[in-house]
């Protein structure tokens, strides 16, 4: 009684610990390399419990007769991989890194190692957690209920560990948890040995949590280049969920982007936050006695040049440089937005003196917040909405491409016209890119804006001035006088920037100061603004069609049929760092299948006798069409959620949470169902309709509810979530049990099949909503569970389940 | 006991299948990847020509030296494509006589492209161990009129000012004023935007009086974008 109680508790923590680890991975490879590989860490988790169960199926009866000592041995083995299988990822002979992917070298083999050493740790646990099942098959529901109970607190575990633990400790944390699960199946029989075994396991551990192994980023992150500067040194440092924020002062870190070259003095030094590794603004150290402001020397001086705008909203105020600005300009209220909560402590507590306490000016009212729901909350209206600078200098090279932006949709820009004075402007910049991409993208998103709200005459509404380096939009509330004209044309001879889109420009304007070679740009933004758009959309070499809810992409722009040309002009070996991001989760896709085939449907085809009846291809359809299903819905409600909750790291928790436990109620429920034909139909019908309706509704739903109160939020998205989940958590166990009686022998068959589909529908999800958009994914989801329901037909028996 | 005889008597010879005519290779690269891609100056080809690219790559990337790309040096750096090279050094209009600041001295390669040009060239680095590695590279390869220095290029090199062009082999987000200040009237700054395996475009900055004008060079047009 005592040891099966040891044995539930044991299992809910082998699974919490399983599934934290996956998120702490997920961290760790953001903050060294970059967040592309958040869908190949769920992937190799999942190939881990897959060829656990391959190797379950081929060799059942030795492990099921060795449980008693395996069991431990493969939990502190657990333990021990999760922490070494860190150590070796970052040692020289394993450490990958993205940007020398595509240079040629030994960079895919050590991707694939990475692959090999994270598969480890999942693989022994799961082995264990399939043991376990195995050998208790008559109390399966309840150490199912402990496994997903487990699974679910781990997933919430891992958020709460983010905030407080640094990267490189949260992989111990979970290894302790795992040989803690270990030693709780502890027996008489080999207590010596197991004790034996995970002393030097737990000193190491233990070890390792006091001095946590140490992180190399990858040489081309910003923090290493800067790190390289004369004195560079991090000045202090802050885990969180968002992740790893770190302070760091160099004596020649500057800060003046695209600075007009009329401006004639010094660019201070600053100290600057990194989030992840990456950049994330310099901390503003502008005080109200400085004669001057850098960004007024800069394109992002326009709306100021126009007018005094007395309300502003800075939306993604970051380190607080607009804010600065804006009281630089006399505007009298603030808003400034936030979603980062550690990066606003930090300027509100450690840094407060450091950017001369900007956040307790009266003026100024921080808001921590996602900006969409800020602007779907807020009822106030603002003289100027201001965004952050977009894009990355010189253009990037599609890093950022995988990567949900919402306030970059054009939803969220219509919200920002309806809160717009009548006189009010909304101003976005963006570093001038070449081959030209996120200027057109921002042009097409402020034309369709103009065109939902009724505008026809675009050309009125707005104002786009280019610097060397970088052009700045304004889009009005109301058209553009002549007197807002004339001014703009004295703002640009005054810092040598060119208008770019002015009611009434003249031919040759458009190049005084700053020449431009190939002027095949000025061509595509006026078409942008003509009624051939979708002509353009569909002819250019890049994806320009402004981003929306349902595929918040902005940064995308790889289309891939104009790879071969991209190539062509570019060259073959350059092409890869145009579209980099993209490139990258494709490639980690095909890698992961392929292990998939060779790790969970290899060993089962070579190993077991296949019974060659009729039902095969049922067996291969119903549950393909399951693991495809379920893993689009999931990992397309991780993407949804971020715009109800803000964060990548909450929302991946939440969701993988609620859908565990709701799926493994419906599993338990599904004991009570009788696994029939009509049965099985039935509930996949349910499934089918309740997806086609999601794909439908979704969006708008979460939309019109992003404005409430936090905790009606939470449950609300417990109930969307729950519900499907709850019924998909039913067709699996059913499908079981009508396999073992139509053909009981090709079992492990169905379940290799499941976890083979699973691991690879989890990494082409992204991909595919990045392609088609969430709707389009969700329907596949529904679309393959229709698959499964039709495989029915494909059983020629009548299903016996007296 | 044929083959250990035939390797014996031959074997000396396996070495000189796997050694490189670098000379030939150069030759190849300035046909290929250059002057094919419109870089017509004399001056600069001939530099291109002569400097030995394979110097001036970390020993695990002497084999891609002449291949049509970056490579990297280490730091998070790179040496530039041989085609961006001889693009930035033949729009600044480089002539005998004349003094050249580079900010960025990387490798040294640009630096020794210009210097078979110009009089002088003066190179500025920050990483302070690529700065090292660079001067002793160019002490090697017995390059005179090249002087480099560890510092942060922000303040360009005021002792030896006015240049006649300044060669920003790294991009910058901003123009430094104590460059705009050092370059002559009617001198040329070259930078390239980009990444640092994707320079997909040049700055190039012209200086008249107090007046500057600056013109975004695509030294690869993908014209048209539009498929049709």
């Amino acid at each position: 009684m005592k040891l099966r109680k040891f044995s539930l508790a044991a299992i809910a923590l082998l699974s919490a610990a399983l599934i934290a680890y996956q998120v702490a991975i997920i961290q760790l490879l953001s903050l060294v390399q970059w967040y592309h590989y958040a869908s190949m860490v769920i992937s190799v988790a999942l190939l881990g419990f897959g060829a656990a169960g391959s190797l379950l199926s081929v060799k059942r009866v030795w492990l099921l007769q060795h449980s008693e000592i395996l069991l431990p041995v493969l939990m502190i083995g657990c333990g021990f991989t999760m922490v070494i299988a860190v150590e070796i990822s970052n040692s020289g002979f394993a450490r990958f890194d993205s940007y020398l992917l595509f240079t040629g070298g030994l960079q895919w083999l050590r991707l694939l190692i990475n692959y090999v050493l994270f598969f480890i740790p999942f693989f022994l646990g799961a082995l264990a957690l399939g043991i376990v099942f195995t050998k208790n098959v008559a109390e399966i529901g309840k150490f199912y209920f402990s496994n997903l109970a487990g699974s679910g607190a781990g997933a919430l575990l891992a958020a709460v560990l983010a905030g407080y633990f640094f990267p490189a400790s949260l992989p111990t944390i979970t290894a302790l948890m795992v040989i803690v699960a270990g030693l709780l199946l502890l027996q008489k029989k080999n207590r010596w040995f197991i004790i034996a075994l995970s002393f030097p396991v737990t000193v190491f551990i233990f070890y390792r949590l006091g001095k946590p192994a140490v992180i190399k980023l990858s040489e081309y992150k910003s923090l290493a280049k800067t790190m390289n500067l004369p004195a560079a040194r991090v000045l202090l440092q802050k885990p969180g969920p968002y992740g790893l924020v770190q302070v760091v002062s160099a004596d020649a870190l500057r800060y003046a982007p695209g600075l007009s070259l009329a401006f004639d003095k010094d660019v201070p030094v600053k100290k600057v936050i990194f989030n992840n590794g990456d950049w994330f603004g310099p901390i503003d150290s502008w005080n109200k006695a400085d004669s001057f402001h850098l960004l007024d020397y800069t394109s992002m001086a326009l709306a100021y040049a126009l007018k005094k705008r007395n309300t502003v909203l800075v939306l993604n105020a970051g380190t607080g440089l607009n804010i600065s600005h804006a009281l630089k300009n006399n505007a009298s209220q603030i808003d400034a937005v936030e979603p980062h909560r550690a990066v606003a402590d930090l300027l509100l507590n450690e840094l407060a003196a450091d950017n001369d306490s900007l956040y307790y000016e009266p003026r100024v009212k921080m808001h921590i917040t996602e900006p969409r729901s800020f602007l779907s909350a807020t009822k106030k209206k603002y003289d100027l909405v201001q965004l952050p600078l977009i894009g990355a200098f010189g253009g990037g090279v599609g890093l950022y491409a995988m990567r949900e932006e919402y306030s970059l949709t054009k939803e969220a820009f219509l919200r920002m016209w309806n809160l717009l004075e009548d006189d009010g402007v909304i101003s976005i910049t963006t570093w001038m890119d070449y081959p030209f991409r996120n200027s057109l993208k921002i042009t097409a998103t402020l034309a369709e804006t103009l065109s939902e709200a009724g505008i026809t005459n675009y050309q009125s509404h707005l104002v786009a001035v280019r610097s060397w380096a970088t052009i700045t939009y304004l889009l009005k509330k109301t058209p553009f006088t002549s007197a807002d004209t004339t001014l703009v044309r004295k703002f640009c001879n005054e810092y040598f920037f060119d208008p770019l889109l002015l009611p009434g420009l003249q031919p040759g304007e458009r190049m005084i100061h700053n020449g431009i070679s190939d002027s095949g740009f000025f061509a595509y933004t006026d078409e942008l603004l003509s009624g051939n758009r979708d002509k353009l959309y569909e002819e250019y070499g890049f994806h320009i069609k402004p981003a929306t809810d349902d595929q918040p992409y902005f940064s995308q722009f790889l289309r891939r049929k104009s790879l071969p040309q991209l190539s062509n002009v570019f060259g073959s070996q350059n092409v890869s760092f145009i579209e980099l991001g993209w490139l990258i989760s494709a490639t980690t896709f095909l890698q992961i299948t392929l292990l998939a085939v060779l790790l969970i449907l290899f060993p089962l085809f070579k190993l077991l006798r296949i019974s060659r009846g009729s039902n095969k291809s049922w067996t291969f359809f119903y549950f393909s069409g399951l693991g495809i299903g379920y893993m689009f819905f999931e990992i397309v409600l991780i993407q949804k959620f971020i715009l109800f909750f803000g964060n990548p790291v909450y929302a991946a928790a939440m969701v993988i949470c609620v859908m565990l436990l709701a799926s493994g109620a419906g599993s338990y429920f599904s004991s009570r169902l009788l696994p029939t034909r009509l049965m099985i139909q039935r509930i996949l019908l349910f499934i089918f309709l309740i997806l086609l309706l999601y794909t439908f509704f979704l969006s708008s739903m979460l939309q019109q509810l992003a404005s409430l109160p936090d905790l009606v939020k939470l449950l609300i998205s417990v109930f969307i979530i729950a519900c499907p989940a709850l019924l998909m958590g039913i067709p699996f166990p059913l499908g079981l049990r009508a396999q073992a009686l139509v053909e009981e022998k090709n079992i492990p068959w169905a379940w290799g099949i499941n976890g083979c589909m699973s691991v690879i529908s989890a990494a082409l999800a992204t991909l595919l909503t990045v392609d088609a958009g969430f709707s389009v994914v969700i329907m596949l989801a529904a679309v393959f569970y229709a698959v499964s329901l039709v495989s029915m037909h494909l059983i020629k028996e009548t299903i016996n389940s007296s | 006991m044929r083959t250990a005889s035939l390797i014996i008597t031959f074997g000396w010879l396996l070495p000189l299948i796997f050694m490189q005519d670098y000379k030939k290779l150069r030759e190849e690269m300035v046909r290929t990847q250059i002057t094919e891609r419109g870089v017509k100056d004399s001056a600069t080809l001939a530099a291109m020509r002569k400097v030995p690219r394979h110097s001036f790559v970390p020993t695990d990337q002497v084999g891609n030296a002449y291949e049509d790309r970056p490579l990297p040096i280490g730091y998070g750096q790179t040496i530039s494509q041989p085609y961006i090279v001889a693009y930035m050094t033949e729009i600044i209009k480089p002539k005998p006589g004349q003094k050249v600041l580079e900010i960025g001295t990387g490798s040294g390669y640009q630096a020794a492209v210009l210097a078979e040009i110009v009089s002088k060239v003066y190179t500025i680095e920050i990483v302070g161990e690529l700065g090292k590695q660079a001067t002793t590279r160019l002490k090697n390869l017995n390059y005179k009129n090249i002087e480099v220095k560890t510092a942060d290029g922000y303040h360009g090199w005021k002792e030896h000012a006015p240049f006649d062009a300044i060669v920003v082999t790294a991009a910058a987000e901003y123009i430094p004023t104590p460059l705009k200040e050092q370059l002559k009237d009617g001198g040329r700054m070259i930078i390239p935007v980009g990444s640092p395996y994707m320079t997909q475009q040049l700055m190039l900055i012209e200086k008249t009086g107090d007046k500057f004008r600056t013109t975004s060079k695509m030294p690869v047009r993908f014209v048209p974008f539009k498929r049709s």
